[in-house]
């Protein structure tokens, strides 16, 4: 079989589309009813216990509202309300309806489990709600629950530099409550979360001990919060001269803001992410760009509209994180070491960079393409004493490079040896080749 | 992307929906294995969703079948169910952000830990913290980790999962895990959100008994935490 071939069955492994991060809706997407004066403001009602770490019910109250409010002050054209009723039984709330939103401590029905800090849910009823040109789910009622095993702090306690295993309670309320607004996280566990924005977020999904860094709503939290309730925009961005926004240096696209965006708007800015002068036009005319360099890069549009509802002037943001990844050539490189009894040991050495722009390895041993290994980094077990030539293939959105050079397998162990320039790969023999680590794992019961 | 003709069409089939979402502790490997009642690699073999008398949200109760026990009261070939947020029954789906969702056919290293209470069910360790998917690299046969694959997927197909250039292999982790499990590790004592005062208890006297230089400060917390709090009468 040919490489060709043989690369077209097999599974696809290169993920070519860039995954465009930033603020999220939980799903399935839901607001408040801003217009419907039975549920809105929001009339809140807090578990009827002091929380950990609080000196009385008075603080637990101006902490609570000063997080709803949160989404009011810290978010342009926002019109988040909400106001404070009366105190409920807290050992019997939890997430349960109640026909009313509510704030239980202490986690009293055990609903979370070991590192939870707190939870909130939403519920909808059969109302629906829109607002620039999204639809979500009308929210009917929404609780939150704090865990126990955690003492809550002031943003005076936070501050104190004798801070202690005390947890804002101000970053986590606000961040529960952007729950109960709409919003998902702006990155989950496991994610990449390259962008500083997305990782200084108040919907962040982890939160430590002492710290306010994520306490105030930010840009990216903005942008959602105004997405569902306030004055928002949003752009399209297109490959120039090719069929994707990832691709080798460099890399043409063009963006533009649909007519639906386009009312009371009276600028449009740019910024392209690579540093360059942002353009600023008066009108919603499609721009061009060209990013020269290797870069994951977010376009940010910033307009500057006027509306009576948001009491004349405002600005609104939306970002595209990660919209555009451009490559240079991968630069494999690899060493190795002999461990004895005939085994290569290889380590892959390979610049991978900061974006992602190697999305494929392959080894190949001798020359024998078609029993190329696609792997991170392989082990090599030969029967006997042999000198053999290892090429190591990195493909990526900038190209495709391989670097060869020859390994010695011997009886006794022996230094190493590296490889990072170009060259070429060489028919060779064909040897037992074996791959270790995961295989000879020893199963045992335990 | 989040254009809303597809929320249109969810909302037309999904009214009454609740959601949840969550803030977490982040937890160490280390953390994570030591506070586990249960790490396994596993399969899942059924995936069901329930909704609890008089409660408006779904769970999801997961049938595991294990496949190798590295911690724990449990052997090869065992059944253990857990219990988690978020489910589709017949359409009605509770999504939960942070959850661990788990699909038929996919394998997993987990970290399990008991419900507090009567009847309980196991539950992942710290959410989508003590879940991670394991993936068959072809080419070789060793299994790597992945987080957040199965999400919204009802049949698991292994094959289909792509696999990322840089590649975290379980058995660095599942190494880690029986390593210390079988030296009795006792990670530096913190008071874990969540965790049980019980089991805050043993963790405190284990991480005595291994010599820990226990920061005094954590007495202070310790002291705050056992005190009921004040109100709700």
């Amino acid at each position: 079989m040919n490489r060709a071939a043989r690369i077209a069955t097999l599974p696809i492994l290169i993920l070519l589309v860039p995954v465009l991060g930033g603020w999220k809706f939980i799903t399935p997407a839901r607001a408040w009813d801003i217009t419907d004066s039975s549920r809105w403001p929001i009339e809140y009602h807090t578990g009827n216990v002091v929380p950990r770490g609080f000196d009385s019910a008075e603080v637990k109250w101006d902490m609570t509202q000063r997080s709803y409010d949160a989404w009011g002050t810290y978010v342009p054209c926002s019109p988040i309300e909400a106001v404070r009723g009366d105190d409920i039984t807290n050992a019997t709330q939890g997430f349960g309806s109640a026909g009313r939103s509510t704030l239980t401590f202490n986690d009293p029905l055990n609903d979370l489990g070991t590192g939870t800090l707190a939870a909130a849910v939403s519920y909808t009823g059969n109302g629906v709600v829109t607002n620039n040109g999204y639809t979500f789910l009308a929210i009917t009622e929404s609780h939150i629950v704090f865990n126990d095993g955690v003492v809550w702090g002031t943003p005076d306690d936070i501050s104190d530099p004798n801070c202690f295993a005390v947890h804002d309670y101000l970053s986590t309320t606000t961040h529960e409550i952007g729950h109960t607004l709409g919003l998902g996280h702006s990155c989950e566990d496991g994610e990449a979360c390259s962008d500083p924005l997305l990782r200084g977020a108040n919907m962040y999904w982890s939160g430590g001990s002492c710290s306010d860094a994520k306490r105030t709503p930010n840009g990216d939290d903005a942008a959602g919060i105004n997405a569902a309730y306030g004055v928002s925009v949003d752009f399209n961005i297109e490959p120039v001269d090719g069929e994707s926004l990832v691709g080798a240096a460099p890399l043409t696209a063009s963006v533009e803001v649909p007519s639906e965006f386009q009312n009371n708007v009276l600028s449009y800015e740019w910024n392209f992410g690579d540093g360059t002068e942002h353009v600023i036009t008066a009108t919603p005319e499609e721009v061009e760009h060209t990013w020269e360099e290797e870069g994951e890069y977010t376009v940010t549009l910033t307009i500057v509209g006027e509306a009576a509802d948001c009491g004349g002037e405002f600005d609104a943001q939306e970002r595209k994180v990660g919209a555009v990844l451009v490559c240079d050539e991968p630069r494999p490189a690899f060493e190795f070491s002999n461990a004895g009894d005939f085994t290569v040991e290889v380590v892959n050495t390979s610049d991978l960079g900061a974006f992602g722009c190697i999305t494929d390895f392959v080894w190949i041993l001798d020359g024998d393409e078609d029993g190329g290994l696609r792997t991170y980094q392989p082990t090599y077990a030969f029967d006997g004493k042999s000198s053999h030539e290892v090429t190591l293939r990195a493909s990526g959105p900038g190209g495709e490079t391989e670097i060869t050079q020859t390994i010695e397998a011997t009886k006794q162990s022996a230094g190493g040896c590296s490889a990072s320039l170009a060259g070429q790969s060489h028919s060779g023999l064909l040897a037992l080749v074996l791959m270790l680590g995961g295989l000879l794992g020893v199963r045992r019961r335990r | 992307m989040r254009r809303l003709s597809l929320a249109l069409l969810m909302v037309s089939c999904l009214a009454a929906a609740p959601a949840m979402a969550t803030t977490m502790a982040e937890l160490s490997q280390a953390e994570l294995t030591y506070m586990a009642d249960l790490v396994v690699e596993a399969e899942v073999e059924a995936v069901q969703a329930e909704r609890a008398d008089g409660a408006i949200w779904i769970k999801s109760v997961v049938t595991l079948r294990l496949t190798r026990v590295l911690k724990g009261d449990a052997i090869e070939g065992d059944r253990v169910m857990l219990r988690e947020w978020g489910g589709d029954l017949n359409g009605d789906v509770t999504e939960v952000a942070s959850a661990p969702a788990y699909s038929v056919g996919e394998r997993v290293l987990v970290f399990l830990e008991r419900e507090e209470r009567a009847g309980g069910m196991w539950r992942t360790l710290g959410m989508t913290q003590g879940k991670f998917t394991l993936v068959q690299e072809p080419d070789t046969g060793r299994d790597v980790l992945l987080k957040n694959v199965s999400r919204s997927v009802p049949q698991f197909v292994e094959a289909a999962v792509p696999l990322p250039a840089m590649r975290r292999y379980s058995d660095s982790v599942i190494n880690a895990v029986i390593e210390q499990t079988d030296a009795g590790f006792v990670p530096a004592y913190s008071r874990i959100p969540g965790v049980p005062q019980w089991r805050d208890d043993l963790f405190h006297a284990a991480a005595l008994a291994a010599g820990q230089s226990i920061d005094p400060r954590w007495a202070q917390v310790r002291q705050k935490l056992a005190v009921a709090p004040t109100g709700g009468e």
